[in-house]
C-alpha cells in the first residue's frame, strides 16, 4: 500500500513540476520585441467592430483606420487647433463658409499601384455618407464632386468652417474605388442597402496609409505591417500588434514592459501610480454631464427650472473631478478644456449647498426625489457607478433624494433614446476636435436635447438665440467667442450639468517617441512612433 | 466489471462490520465535536453575528466617505479606504447584511420551488414527471452563468434580478433530490404492500419523503448557501448585481480589481467570501458525514 | 450545470455511485434483457430527448432575448444615426428586427438546418465562423486543465479517502475546500497579480507573443497547430501562455473533483463486498487496484465529463480577467451586448455539449451495468 501511494505522490509531483519546467524554459521573451522585426505592441481594450471606413466608428476601429486609410487633411500630434495637408496638399473655403476646394497631390498610389484620384476621393466620401451608418452623420450635410483628376469640391449645405475638421476623420478615409466596387461596394444614394463589401475590408486594406491590415482578430488581436509604397515618411516600426487587453491587466502590463509599448486606456486614477520609466500624455477631452428631462409628462420634478439649478449648486464638481484622477478638472462648461471655445477651469462652480437649499424652498419643492439611469461600465478608467454615488451624496446634503438605476449598456442607449430617464448621466466625447460640435447635439430640439425632452417649445429664446449665433459664426475665432457665450447660457438654463473633464491618457515606455495622446479622434497617431 | 459480494455468515458480518467501520471512523467521536465542525459553525456564527448587528459593530458608516481616498490599512482603517474614502472594514462587515440574507432567501426559494416541482413529479408520474425533468434538463443545459447574466441583463441589474436569476438556475438540483426520494419511497411502498396508489399513499409519501430527502436536501442547501454568495459576486462583478452604494463584496472586488496595487480593497471582500463559503461547505461535509449511515451505525436509510 | 470552482452536483441523471443497494439487485435480476437491442433502444430514446432539449434551448434563449428591454439598434448605432428613422429602419431590415417574433423564430430554425448560425451584431461575422474561432480556444484550456485535475483529484482522493480522518486526508480536504470556495474572478486575479506582476512567470493574458504570427490554421488550437506546421518555438510560446489560464482552471477544477472522488472512494471502501474482500484476506493494495479504484472512478468518471462541458460555457470570469479569447468571453459579451445570434450559437453549441456527454455517460453506463439501462 505504501509503495502505491509514494508511487501515486510521484506522479503527481512530477506533473506539478512540468509547467512550471515549461515557465522556467520561456520566461525569456515577455511581450514586447524580441530579436529581429521591430514590432510595437499597443494594449488596447478593444471597441472594435470593423475596419471599414465607411462604418467605422468606435475607438480601436478609428485608431486603426487612420493608419491604413489617408484623409484629405489631418491633425500633428496632439494639435488640433490647425489641420495639416495630408492627401490633400492645399485647401480654400469660400467666403460664405458653404463651400470648400482641395487641390489633391498627385503622388499617392494605391497598394495595387494605381494612383490615388479625385474620383476615388468622390467614392468614399459619397459612400459615407450614403451608408446612413453611425458614421454617415458628419458628412450628411455635405456633397462632394470633382473638378478634375486632382481637385475635389466639398459644398456644405449650410455655412460651416469646420468641414475640414470633419475630413480629418478616419472615416473619411479614401479608398482605392476601382477595386472597393470589383468586391460590393458602392457609393450610389441606396448604398445603405446596395453596399455588399461585407467584411473584405476587415481583412484587405484598400487605403494608401502608411501601414496595411496583416491579421484582424476583432477579440484579441489586429497586426499591421509598414506599407512599402506609402508616400510620405516611412513609419517608425515595421509591424503594429493591437492586443485586447484588459484595463488592470494594462497597468500591470506596462509597468513591466521593457519597451516597444503604449497601453491606451490608463486613464483616471489608473495612472496615478505607474513608475516613473513610462512616459504619460493626455489632453482633457471628455466630459462628464447630468441631464434632467424637461418633459413635465415625465418628470415635473426635473423638468422644473429651480430644480435643476438646485442640484447644479449641490454637487462638489471638484470632488468628483478628484475621482477622475490627477489630471481631471472640474467642469466650468460642456466644453472640455482640450477645445478652443472652452471656458476657464477656474471658473467652474464651487459646492454651494445653501443656494441650493434656497432655490428649492423659492421654488417650494419640499423632499425631492428623483431616479438617476446611467450605464453601469468603466468609461476611461472610471467606474460610472462611483460618481455617481458621489453626486447621490452630495444632492443629499442639499436634501435631494437620488435613486441610483444602473443599467446594462445596451438597455442604456435604449432608455437614452427613448426619452423616459429623469435625470441620466453619461460621459461625453466629441464627433470631432471642435467645441462647436457640441451645439450640433445639444442646442434645444437637437438630438441629445430631444432625448431629454428639451424641444425648442420648452426651451429659454436665450438658449436658442444663442446656439444660432454660434451656428453663423464663420470664422473659427467667431466661433470661439460664440461657443463661450453659449456655454454661459447653457449653465443657466439648460438641462444639462457638466461636472468634471478628464482625459485621454496614453502610457508609452521610456523607449519611445511620438506617442501621445490626440483628441483628434484617434486616440494615438501609430504611425508618428518611433523609437528613440 | 462491479461484481456481487460473496455471501456471508452473517454473525462474522456483523463484527466484520464494526471492525472495519472502527478502521474508518475518525479519530473523534460525534460529528458535531470534530475541529472541523465546530471551527465552520463559529465562523457561521460569527459573520451571522455580524449581519445582525451590523449597524452597530461597523466603526465607520461604510457609505459614507470617511478619509483619504484610497488609503493602505492603518489603525484607524484597519482594512484601508477605498476610491471614494469609505472604510473597507465597515463596508466588508456590511457586506455580510446583502450576501447571508440573500443567501438564504435563494436557497429557501429554490428549495420551494425545486420541492414542488420534484414532489409533483415524483407523485404525479409519466407526463408530468417527463416535462418537470426535462424543463429542469433544460435549465442544467444553459451554463449557469450565462443565465444568470441573460436573466439580470434582461430585467435591470438589482438585488431582486440578481436573487430571481439565481432561484431560476438552482431549483432543478433541489427538483431532483426531491423526485429520486419520492420515487424510492414509491417504489418500497410499491414492493412492500403490492397494491396500486390509493389515497392513503399520499400522505404517507410526504410523511415518508420529507424525512428521506430532508437529508440530501439539508447538505445540498448548506452547500448552495456557499456556491448562492459565489454567484451573487459573481453577478456583482459583472455588474449585475445589487445596485450601488450597496456594500456587496462582489461588486468591491470588480472595483478593487480597476486597480490592483490598492490591493486592500480586493483582497478583503475576497477574503470575507473564502471565510464565509468554506464555512458552510464544512458544514455541509459535518452533516453529510452525520447523515452516512455507515459512520454512525445507521440513523438513517 | 457547474460553474468553474463551485461544489460538484450529483451528475444530472444518473445514480451517484454504482448501484449496489438491493432494490437494484432485486430489479435488476428479475428484468434481465437481451442486450444490443436495449442499448439501440436507451440511444434512440436520448437522442430523441436531447433533439428535444436542444429545440427547447432555443426557444428559451430566443424569447429571453427577446423580452430584454433593449433595441440592438439603439446599442449599434450612433445617436445621430438612431434619431434619424430611416437609419434606424435600415439597421432593424438587416438584422429582421422589424418581422415579429415568430416569424423570425421560424427563419432562425430554417437557417439553422442550413447550418447557418446567423451573424454576429458586435464581430460582423458569421456565428459559425466566430464559434470555430472561440471553442479552439477554450478547448485548448478545459481539456490539459480537465486532465490535470483529474490526474490530481483521482490521486489525492484515493490517498485522502484512504487515511481517512489522519491529518494527510484532512489537510487535503481543507486545500480542496478552499478551491471550492475562493471567487474564481479572485483567484484569477491574484493569481496574475502574483505570477505575472511579482514573479513575471507567466505573460499577461493573450495566447501568443506579439513576435509571432498565429499557425496556419487546421484546428484552431495554437499549440497543435504549431507542432503540425513545426514550428517549434510558436508551441513553447503558446504553451508559456496556457500556463496561467490552465493553472487556475485546474485548481478550481480539481477542487470540485478531489472531494467527490473521496466521497465516492469512501463509500466504496465502505461497502459489503469490500468489507468481504479484507474479511477473505485479500492484500490491501489489490483490494485498492481492482475494485476500489474501478468501482470508484465510474461515478467520477461521470462528473469529470458533465465538469468538462460545464468548463467550455462557464470559464467565463477567467477568460475575461486574463483577455483569454474563448467562448466565455464571447458568450459574456453576447449577453451584455444583447447580441442574439450569438447568444443562440454559444448556448446552442454548450447545450449540445452538455447532452452529448450527456449520452455517452449513459450508454457507457448501460454498457458497464446493465441493470442500471434496465431501470
Amino acid at each position: 500500500m505504501k509503495k502505491a501511494n509514494h508511487s501515486k505522490l510521484a506522479v503527481v509531483a512530477i506533473l506539478a513540476i512540468v509547467p512550471l519546467v515549461l515557465t522556467a524554459c520561456d520566461a525569456s521573451p515577455d511581450s514586447s520585441n524580441g530579436g529581429g522585426s521591430q514590432t510595437l505592441t499597443v494594449d488596447n481594450s478593444f471597441v472594435l467592430k470593423t475596419l471599414d471606413p465607411g462604418f467605422v466608428y468606435e475607438q480601436t476601429g478609428a485608431t486603426i483606420v487612420h493608419v491604413l486609410y489617408d484623409t484629405l487633411v489631418t491633425f500633428d500630434g496632439s494639435d488640433v487647433s490647425e489641420v495639416k495637408p495630408s492627401l490633400a496638399e492645399s485647401f480654400e473655403p469660400s467666403d460664405d463658409a458653404k463651400e470648400f476646394t482641395f487641390t489633391l497631390r498627385d503622388d499617392v498610389t494605391f497598394t495595387d499601384g494605381s494612383a490615388l484620384d479625385s474620383e476615388d476621393v468622390v467614392f468614399s466620401l459619397n459612400r459615407l455618407k450614403n451608408l446612413k451608418g453611425s458614421a454617415s452623420q458628419i458628412v450628411s450635410s455635405m456633397s462632394f464632386s470633382a473638378t478634375d483628376e486632382n481637385t475635389v469640391v466639398v459644398t456644405s449645405d449650410v455655412a460651416n468652417p469646420d468641414v475640414p475638421t470633419i475630413l480629418a476623420q478616419p472615416s473619411t478615409g479614401i479608398m482605392n474605388s476601382e477595386v472597393a466596387a470589383e468586391n460590393g461596394a458602392t457609393d450610389a444614394d441606396d448604398a445603405a442597402t446596395t453596399d455588399s463589401i461585407g467584411t473584405y475590408l476587415d481583412t484587405n486594406s484598400l487605403g494608401s496609409g502608411p501601414y496595411k491590415i496583416s491579421s484582424y482578430d476583432p477579440s484579441s488581436k489586429v497586426v499591421l505591417t509598414a506599407n512599402p509604397d506609402y508616400w510620405g515618411e516611412a513609419p517608425g516600426y515595421d509591424r503594429v500588434v493591437l492586443q485586447n487587453v484588459d484595463v488592470q491587466n494594462q497597468k500591470l502590463t506596462i509597468a513591466k514592459s521593457s519597451g516597444d509599448e503604449v497601453a491606451l486606456d490608463l486613464s483616471g486614477a489608473l495612472s496615478a501610480d505607474l513608475p516613473d520609466t513610462v512616459q504619460i500624455s493626455g489632453v482633457p477631452d471628455t466630459s462628464y454631464f447630468l441631464s434632467l428631462n424637461q418633459d413635465p409628462a415625465v418628470s415635473a420634478l426635473t423638468s422644473n427650472r429651480a430644480f435643476v439649478n438646485a442640484l447644479r449648486a449641490s454637487i462638489d464638481n471638484e470632488g468628483i473631478a478628484k475621482l477622475f484622477g490627477p489630471d481631471a478638472t472640474a467642469a466650468s462648461g460642456v466644453v472640455p478644456p482640450a477645445f478652443a471655445g472652452a471656458l476657464d477651469p477656474s471658473d467652474a462652480p464651487k459646492q454651494d449647498i445653501d443656494a441650493a437649499k434656497k432655490l428649492l424652498a423659492d421654488a417650494a419643492i419640499s423632499n425631492p426625489s428623483a431616479s438617476l439611469v446611467y450605464p453601469a461600465i468603466t468609461y476611461r478608467g472610471v467606474d460610472l457607478g462611483t460618481i455617481v454615488t458621489k453626486v447621490q451624496a452630495d444632492a443629499k446634503e442639499a436634501g435631494i433624494t437620488i435613486e441610483l438605476t444602473p443599467q446594462p449598456i445596451n438597455v442604456f442607449l435604449d432608455g437614452q433614446a427613448a426619452g423616459q430617464n429623469e435625470i441620466g448621466f453619461s460621459p461625453n466625447s466629441l464627433n470631432y476636435p471642435v467645441a462647436a460640435s457640441l451645439v450640433n447635439n445639444m442646442a434645444p430640439g437637437a438630438s441629445t436635447s430631444l432625448r431629454n425632452g428639451w424641444t425648442i417649445e420648452r426651451a429659454d429664446a436665450s438658449a436658442i438665440d444663442a446656439s444660432e449665433a454660434v451656428i453663423a459664426a464663420t470664422t473659427p475665432e467667431g466661433r470661439v467667442a460664440a461657443m463661450q457665450e453659449w456655454q454661459r447660457v447653457m449653465n443657466e438654463v439648460s438641462p444639462f450639468i457638466p461636472m468634471a473633464n478628464n482625459s485621454g491618457i496614453v502610457v508609452a515606455t521610456e523607449n519611445l517617441d511620438g506617442a501621445v495622446y490626440s483628441p483628434a479622434g484617434w486616440t494615438i497617431d501609430l504611425a508618428d512612433i518611433s523609437s528613440k | 466489471m462491479i461484481s456481487l459480494p460473496p455471501v456471508l455468515d452473517a454473525a462474522k458480518a456483523k463484527r466484520l462490520n464494526l471492525k472495519t467501520s472502527r478502521m474508518l471512523r475518525t479519530q473523534f467521536g460525534s460529528v458535531w465535536t470534530r475541529p472541523w465542525t465546530v471551527i465552520s459553525l463559529a465562523v457561521i456564527t460569527i459573520w451571522t453575528f455580524l449581519a445582525i448587528t451590523a449597524p452597530w459593530v461597523v466603526p465607520f458608516d461604510p457609505l459614507k466617505p470617511v478619509g483619504e481616498n484610497l488609503q493602505a490599512p492603518s489603525s484607524t482603517h484597519w482594512f484601508g479606504t477605498d476610491e471614494l474614502g469609505r472604510d473597507v472594514l465597515s463596508r466588508v462587515i456590511a457586506g455580510s447584511q446583502l450576501s447571508l440574507p440573500l443567501a438564504v432567501i435563494i436557497v429557501v426559494f429554490s428549495l420551494l420551488v425545486g420541492g414542488i416541482v420534484g414532489l409533483l413529479a415524483g407523485y404525479l408520474g409519466r407526463t408530468v414527471d417527463g416535462i418537470a425533468m426535462r424543463l429542469a434538463d433544460l435549465v442544467l443545459a444553459f451554463p449557469q452563468i450565462i443565465l444568470a447574466m441573460a436573466v439580470t441583463a434582461a430585467f435591470g441589474p438589482s438585488t431582486g434580478n440578481a436573487v430571481l436569476a439565481l432561484v431560476i438556475v438552482s431549483w432543478p438540483l433541489y427538483a431532483r433530490i426531491i423526485r429520486s426520494s419520492v420515487l424510492s419511497v414509491r417504489e418500497q411502498e410499491y414492493v412492500v404492500s403490492g397494491h396500486l396508489l390509493g389515497s392513503g399513499m399520499f400522505k404517507s409519501l410526504v410523511k415518508d419523503v420529507i424525512p428521506n430527502s430532508a437529508g440530501p436536501a439539508l447538505v445540498m442547501s448548506t452547500i448552495e448557501l456557499g456556491n448562492a454568495i459565489l454567484m451573487l459576486a459573481a453577478l456583482s462583478y459583472l455588474g449585475l448585481g445589487p445596485r450601488p452604494p450597496a456594500a456587496e463584496w462582489g461588486a468591491m472586488i470588480a472595483l478593487g480589481s480597476q486597480n490592483l496595487s490598492n490591493w486592500w480593497i480586493s483582497l478583503f471582500p475576497g477574503l470575507a467570501i473564502l471565510t464565509i463559503v468554506m464555512a458552510f461547505n464544512m458544514l455541509g461535509d459535518s452533516i453529510q458525514d452525520y447523515l452516512d449511515p455507515r459512520s454512525r451505525g445507521g440513523k438513517l436509510r | 450545470m457547474m460553474p468553474v470552482g463551485a461544489q460538484e452536483r450529483p451528475p444530472a441523471s444518473h445514480p451517484s455511485a454504482p448501484a449496489v443497494d438491493a432494490s437494484s439487485a432485486i430489479c435488476g435480476s428479475n428484468q434481465r434483457k437481451p442486450f444490443m437491442p436495449l442499448l439501440l433502444k436507451t440511444i434512440a430514446k436520448r437522442l430523441l430527448a436531447t433533439v428535444a432539449l436542444l429545440w427547447g434551448v432555443t426557444v428559451v434563449t430566443f424569447l429571453l432575448v427577446s423580452v430584454v428591454p433593449g433595441d440592438p439598434a439603439a446599442a449599434n448605432l450612433s445617436q445621430q444615426a438612431y434619431d434619424d428613422p430611416e437609419i434606424r429602419e435600415a439597421f432593424r431590415s438587416k438584422w429582421g428586427l422589424d418581422q415579429p417574433l415568430i416569424v423570425q423564430y421560424g427563419q432562425y430554425l430554417w437557417n439553422i438546418l442550413h447550418g447557418d448560425l446567423g451573424v454576429s451584431q458586435q464581430t460582423n461575422r458569421p456565428v459559425l465562423e466566430d464559434l470555430s474561432r472561440y471553442i479552439p480556444a477554450t478547448i485548448e484550456i478545459a481539456i490539459p486543465a480537465m486532465v490535470i485535475a483529474i490526474i490530481v483529484a483521482v490521486a489525492l482522493g484515493i490517498l485522502s479517502a484512504m487515511r481517512k480522518g489522519s491529518a494527510l486526508d484532512n489537510g487535503i480536504r481543507v486545500l480542496s475546500l478552499t478551491g471550492l470556495s475562493t471567487p474564481p474572478f479572485w483567484l484569477a486575479l491574484v493569481a496574475l497579480y502574483v505570477f505575472f506582476y511579482i514573479f513575471g512567470w507567466v505573460p499577461n493574458g493573450g495566447r501568443l507573443s506579439n513576435m509571432y504570427d498565429p499557425p496556419p490554421t487546421i484546428t484552431g488550437m495554437y499549440t497543435i497547430d504549431a507542432l503540425a506546421a513545426g514550428q517549434i518555438t510558436v508551441f513553447w510560446d503558446a504553451v508559456w501562455h496556457l500556463a496561467l489560464p490552465v493553472g487556475i482552471l485546474a485548481v478550481l477544477t480539481t477542487s470540485g473533483l478531489l472531494r467527490f472522488v473521496r466521497s465516492s472512494m469512501l463509500e466504496v471502501l465502505d461497502s459489503d463486498y469490500i468489507r468481504a474482500a479484507v474479511a477473505k484476506g485479500l492484500p490491501r493494495r489489490i483490494i485498492t487496484w481492482r475494485h476500489v479504484f474501478k468501482a470508484g472512478l465510474l461515478p467520477v468518471l461521470t462528473v469529470s465529463a458533465l465538469t468538462m462541458a460545464s468548463l467550455m460555457g462557464g470559464a467565463v470570469l477567467v477568460e475575461q480577467v486574463l483577455s483569454w479569447p474563448g467562448l466565455g468571453q464571447y458568450a459574456y459579451k453576447s449577453a451584455l451586448g444583447l447580441d442574439l445570434q450569438a447568444i443562440l450559437g454559444v448556448t446552442l453549441f454548450v447545450a449540445i455539449v452538455y447532452t452529448g456527454i450527456n449520452l455517452i455517460v449513459d450508454v457507457l453506463y448501460t454498457v458497464i451495468d446493465p441493470r442500471i439501462g434496465a431501470k
